[in-house]
């Protein structure tokens, strides 16, 4: 790996959120990205979410790294995403350490952290991954081209949305079926919430999926279509028409070379 | 468009016939429909011959009519294989249909054959999985009990239609399946017992799903004097219209509906005209959202009609009196040409136990196939009309 090579140095803000006085980790770790060669910047102790997304924003970083010692990394978390979005800058990442239970590592993903890092972490680890931030990760999945996005719990269902009729469409295609023209399509990504439009739970499943198996259509947020898919984390839940629902993506299976495939479901919305 | 007529429809007892070949199977439907028709098998101008896992199930790929029609005999004419998932006979039948109305053959011969048991049950069952886009709903493991259950139960919700009516529809087919010769499953069943079988897909129960199932049905179409030298009654063909489903958003009715609007103005009746029908009933209670697209009834009624018992064979509009797919059974080419077959049954008044009392006039049916973006993928409605 030679982070020189990048046209632009990944430029990386390192920031301290609340009432949080440990900074020695936030030094070593500062002072040995700076010597592996990316840009630099430390808030300094006890800033605000507000502050530090503005920072992100001013200095134009790549990512945001946080350092937690306090147990206040959720709700910080939180804040710093709801931040970055009033800005239109939540495609900044965010990547977070400190001391923080391996419990919490799910919430944190989910809420769009990129990467945890846990106390006993080397600084090359830590360096090797935010080198690769720039580069567009590509999944295989289920149904080709269905999914894209940066991690895991980030992927989103990628469809298509003709300017011409305003008509959006899943799965991706190549032209507007309405308007039976290429010229206004473009690929969007789509919704990750929605409402459950119909359902059923089969206590048997078919060959290579897992009982009971639970399908439903789900009407996707802010205009998107309607899409037939499995559903997941159902267990207690009484689902009818009406109930809100959140994109789950998981790795289903891998492929001969090992590669993981990944795949969708919805769940009930927490 | 010249007039066109069914002449004779045969069809073997749907059922398990593990050591039979597709080619075994349609020999004796296909004799039996050209005796029936009382015509010399030289004047078939072409057959068209509807199948639809032949290739995945038995492995004869591309040649499937060549290889039946070769058992049965007639061969040098032309030979058209079609494949249209569970409505493959009923396209086989179209395109038929269409053939002699064109004028471009005066008799045409229309097979649909189907072997779904193979040994293995898991096997089948992928088969039929393939019905739909493999990559996309085929990656979500879509099989056909939780479609239509899912289709039912928005239903049921908004329109109060209760477990016991859904139970009502399967024991009514059961009931006409025990008066079929034909049919798979010939043994009447009670509500109660429909109700207590093993719940497949909420709320479909297993007395209330199709059987896995091999059979054929054959019939000939011709013009109208071939169909008077026949010597029975003449049955035209008011309309054989084929839909497919639709991604652009134009639409706001169902597949069954807009298919079943062409045909009523093809054929020139309403929907209320119409005395008798088979329709594509793979799971029972699918027949009642069928009883309101096809326009049997306004919207949410259909669950009245069952408690009318206005379906039952002696009722004021029979619906599936063959068994319908809960009892006859479903080997999917096959399908549409036997709805045929029952209607020009009825029509001929040759329905056996099952006949209803007075002869009807107007028929339907309906055969759906496969399923793609949330619809069926595809739905054969015909209109035929008794002389």
């Amino acid at each position: 790996m030679d982070v020189n090579q990048t046209e632009k140095k990944i430029r990386v803000l390192m920031a301290k959120i609340g009432l949080d006085g440990h900074n020695r980790g936030v030094y070593v770790v500062s002072h040995g990205l700076r010597k592996a060669g990316f840009e630099v910047i430390y808030t300094g102790l006890r800033q605000t979410p507000a502050m530090v997304a503005k920072i992100a924003v001013e200095e134009d970083v790549d990512v945001i790294g946080i350092s937690s010692m306090v147990g206040a990394h959720l709700s910080i978390v939180a804040k710093l995403k709801a931040e970055l979005e009033k800005l239109e800058a939540d495609d900044i990442a965010i990547t977070i350490g400190g001391i923080i239970p391996k419990d919490d590592y799910e919430k944190l993903l989910s809420l769009g952290v990129r990467r945890v890092f846990p106390t006993g972490t080397e600084v090359r680890e830590i360096a090797t991954f935010l080198a690769t931030l720039r580069e567009e990760p590509v999944w295989t999945c289920e149904v080709p081209g269905s999914l894209a996005g940066p991690s895991l719990q980030q992927l989103r269902l990628q469809g298509t949305h003709c300017s011409v009729c305003g008509k959006t469409f899943y799965p991706k295609r190549k032209n507007c079926p309405h308007c039976l023209d290429e010229i206004g399509v473009a690929a969007v990504p789509l919704a990750r919430t929605g409402t459950l439009v119909s359902s059923h739970i089969s206590s048997a499943a078919p060959e290579g999926f897992s009982a009971p198996h639970a399908q439903g259509y789900v009407q996707l947020d802010d205009g998107g279509p309607s899409i037939f898919t499995l559903l997941a984390d159902f267990e207690g839940v009484d689902l009818q028409a009406g109930q809100a629902m959140e994109l789950k993506c998981v790795e289903q299976r891998r492929d001969a070379n090992g590669a993981g495939i990944v795949g969708y479901r919805f769940r009930p919305k927490a | 468009m010249k007039e066109t007529y069914v002449l004779g429809v045969a069809m073997n007892r749907f059922g398990k016939y593990q050591e039979t070949s597709l080619k075994e199977l349609a020999y004796e439907p296909i004799w039996q429909a050209i005796r029936d028709s009382q015509v010399d098998p030289h004047q078939i101008d072409i057959a068209f011959v509807g199948n639809a896992y032949g290739g995945i199930l038995q492995g004869q790929e591309s040649i499937r009519g060549q290889g039946i029609m070769r058992e049965a005999g007639i061969t040098g004419i032309p030979i058209i294989n079609v494949e249209n998932a569970c409505a493959s006979g009923s396209t086989a039948f179209y395109l038929a249909h269409r053939a002699v109305a064109s004028g471009q053959a005066r008799l045409a011969l229309v097979v649909g054959v189907e072997k779904l048991f193979c040994g293995d049950t898991p096997t089948s069952l992928k088969a039929l999985a393939t019905s739909t886009d493999v990559a996309v709903e085929g990656q979500m493991g879509m099989v056909f009990s939780g479609i239509y259950a899912m289709r039912f139960r928005q239903h049921m919700v908004k329109y109060g239609i209760t477990h016991e009516q859904l139970a009502q529809v399967a024991a009514k087919n059961h009931f006409h399946g025990s008066l079929n010769p034909h049919s798979q499953y010939q043994k009447a069943r009670s509500v109660e017992e429909i109700l207590a079988s093993r719940m497949i897909a909420d709320p479909i129960t297993l007395l209330m799903c199709c059987p896995l199932g091999d059979g054929a049905a054959a019939c000939l179409i011709g013009d109208r004097e071939l169909a008077k030298q026949m010597g029975k009654r003449p049955v035209k063909v008011g309309a054989s219209v084929l839909g497919s489903f639709d991604i652009s958003g134009r639409q706001t009715l169902s597949i069954a509906n807009r298919t079943a609007q062409k045909a009523y103005v093809e054929a020139g009746v309403t929907a209320r005209e119409v005395q008798v029908a088979e329709v594509h009933d793979a799971v029972a209670p699918i027949e009642l959202y069928l009883y309101e697209e096809l326009g049997f009834c306004g919207p949410g009624e259909s669950g009245r009609m069952m408690d009318e018992r206005a379906t039952w064979f002696d009722g004021r509009l029979p619906v599936n009196t063959s068994g319908g797919l809960t009892a006859k059974g479903h080997p999917a080419g096959a399908t549409g040409i036997a709805q045929v077959a029952e209607i020009a049954w009825q029509m001929r008044g040759e329905a056996g136990k099952r006949q209803m009392p007075s002869l009807p006039n107007v028929g339907l049916t309906e055969n759906g196939g496969g399923n793609m973006a949330g619809e069926t993928a595809v739905v054969a409605v015909n209109i035929l009309q008794g002389e």
